[in-house]
């Protein structure tokens, strides 16, 4: 009987120890507040992509790579992007040398009709106005304190292109990724919540009210040279921006000269959809605790949010003027399209505009803009890549 | 060319945090500028030279249009009747001529039959106002509420 005691007695203590051993060496018992924190916001950024439809294609990566990245022990998290590390530090890499937003790029260009740009041309000048967010977000954060790259990065934030955003930031200023990329595509989804009171503000109700003539009709020539010029033109004055703004014309290419259906196809789905997921959960697994709950995190966002507004203003107030110039034939609306974020923003000036005259159709007039804006914060990126490289 | 590419690679030192307010406008307001204006710069350019492109399509397409073509008689449906017959002189060209004519007829003669009358088709155009049904769809699939 003593034995048996004995021996239970043992038998139990030895799983105690166990039970210790598991517990002091499990992921609760080096849980931080910073740990607790990141993944309170990754299920926070879940729950709007998922329940509000928030950008859900990026922010459900980014946000479960945020998860990952921040479960202590668990050494997920993006060191430093070389083959050294574990599986999210190799697919980081795509996200280092800058491969990831090329391609997304060209998976966009093929999804995207730059049918109503080549009509009316004129709406790469609304595309280049709104850019204006990029370097008034640029101001704010050097005399925040921001180094030059670093501000550079943040501004892009204007450029409403989240690809664009994080392929300067991967240059320039890496240890911003994080942040910069959340910030981003946060804002991108707010597009319908921010622009609209602006939009508001600085048209009167008889400018909104506007109703432009149809666009022409776009030759299949004409939809086929378009890329091939641009990317000639483009890459030859601005060589930083050939990668993005070369991707983003082939995949046009391929959408428009109607012989490579199969790659039209592939670069719109399978390969976008792949990308789509390395490039969210890598970027959403640079953002561990100590470097992402910072002050300065908090001066990204807000600069961030300066360089949207400014970016609907900027192409707004172009559009006021054109409208003058042309004695009412632009409706000045469609300038808030210029920040990119495609198709949203066409699609909030096509909203904002009904509620002024429930029969004007001002969205494909909007995504001239639109897609110029994306043209155009290439360039800007290209540009500013080239300043502070 | 070579003017921007001095211009941007001269600018912008790196860090500001022992940069004086003046020194940190200086970097802030030339990077604007140089940027800002490079980016109008590129997309003005882009605006002429596509501006040019649709000019000169829309002009081959005139030069082509001018030339004389044969009229196009459309030839009625085998199931429509002799009087539904289409006109060949007053006849407007539309694009895909002979199907849209033979589906036009062809409905004419339906409607006709279902009415017992008898009706003749002496012209056909493009209307330009509105949206074909198409587009309408189109429009309203890219604009349903958020």
């Amino acid at each position: 009987m003593n034995i048996l005691l004995t021996a239970s007695g043992g038998v139990w203590n030895t799983f105690i120890e166990a039970l210790k051993g598991i517990a002091v060496n499990s992921g609760f018992a080096k849980m931080t507040w910073g740990n607790l924190v990141m993944i309170i916001v990754a299920c926070g950024l879940l729950y709007l992509a998922i329940k509000k439809g928030f950008e859900p294609l990026l922010l459900v990566p980014i946000a479960f790579g945020i998860l990952l990245a921040n479960l202590p022990l668990a050494n997920l998290w993006v060191v430093k992007g070389e083959d050294t590390g574990g599986l999210l530090d190799i697919l980081y890499w795509g996200v280092e040398k800058g491969i990831y937003p090329p391609l997304i790029f060209l998976g966009v260009g093929a999804m995207t009709d730059f049918g109503p740009l080549i009509a009316n041309p004129k709406s790469f000048l609304l595309g280049a106005a709104a850019q204006l967010g990029i370097f008034i977000a640029f101001i704010g954060a050097v005399f925040l304190g921001f180094t030059g790259p670093e501000a550079a990065s943040i501004g892009i934030i204007g450029g409403a292109d989240g690809p664009t955003a994080i392929w300067l930031t991967s240059k320039l200023a890496p240890h911003l990724l994080g942040s910069i990329a959340i910030a981003a595509y946060s804002y991108m989804a707010l597009v319908p919540i921010i622009q609209p009171p602006f939009m508001r503000l600085l048209t009167t109700k008889k400018e909104r009210a506007i109703r432009m003539e149809q666009l022409r009709p776009v030759s299949k020539k004409e939809k086929i040279i378009f890329p091939v010029v641009v990317t000639l033109f483009v890459s030859l004055i601005l060589p930083d921006a050939a990668s993005l703004v070369g991707m983003l014309m082939l995949g046009n290419l391929f959408r428009e000269c109607g012989v490579v259906e199969r790659l039209s196809d592939t670069a719109q789905n399978a390969m976008m959809n792949i990308v789509v997921i390395f490039l969210g959960l890598t970027v959403g697994a640079t953002t561990r605790a100590e470097t992402f709950l910072t002050w300065d995190t908090l001066k990204i966002v807000a600069m961030g949010l300066t360089a949207f507004i400014c970016g609907t203003i900027g192409g707004l107030l172009l559009g006021k003027l054109m409208c003058k110039i042309t004695k009412g034939k632009i409706n000045p609306l469609i300038g808030a399209a210029g920040v990119s974020a495609v198709p949203m923003a066409a699609r909030v000036v096509q909203k904002v505009g009904q509620e002024t005259d429930p029969g004007n159709f001002l969205l494909m007039h909007a995504m001239g803009p639109n897609v110029a804006g994306v043209i155009g914060s290439a360039v800007a990126a290209g540009a500013l890549y080239q300043m502070f490289r | 060319m070579r003017f921007f590419l001095t211009l941007t690679t001269t600018a912008a030192p790196a860090v500001t945090e022992t940069m004086s307010a003046g020194e940190k406008a200086e970097l802030a307001l030339s990077t604007t500028l140089t940027g800002f204006a490079l980016v109008f710069i590129v997309l003005v350019l882009l605006t002429f030279i596509i501006s040019a492109f649709g000019k000169i399509g829309a002009a081959t397409a005139k030069g082509d249009k001018s030339k004389p073509k044969p009229a196009k008689a459309v030839k009625p449906a085998a199931s429509v009747k002799p009087q539904a017959l289409v006109s060949n002189a007053s006849v407007v060209a539309v694009e895909d001529g002979d199907e849209v004519m033979a589906a036009i007829a062809a409905a004419v003669y339906a409607f006709g039959e279902s009415c017992g009358k008898t009706f003749a088709i002496k012209s056909v155009r493009r209307v330009n106002t509105g949206r074909s049904a198409w587009a309408s769809a189109g429009v309203r699939e890219n604009t349903r509420p958020f």
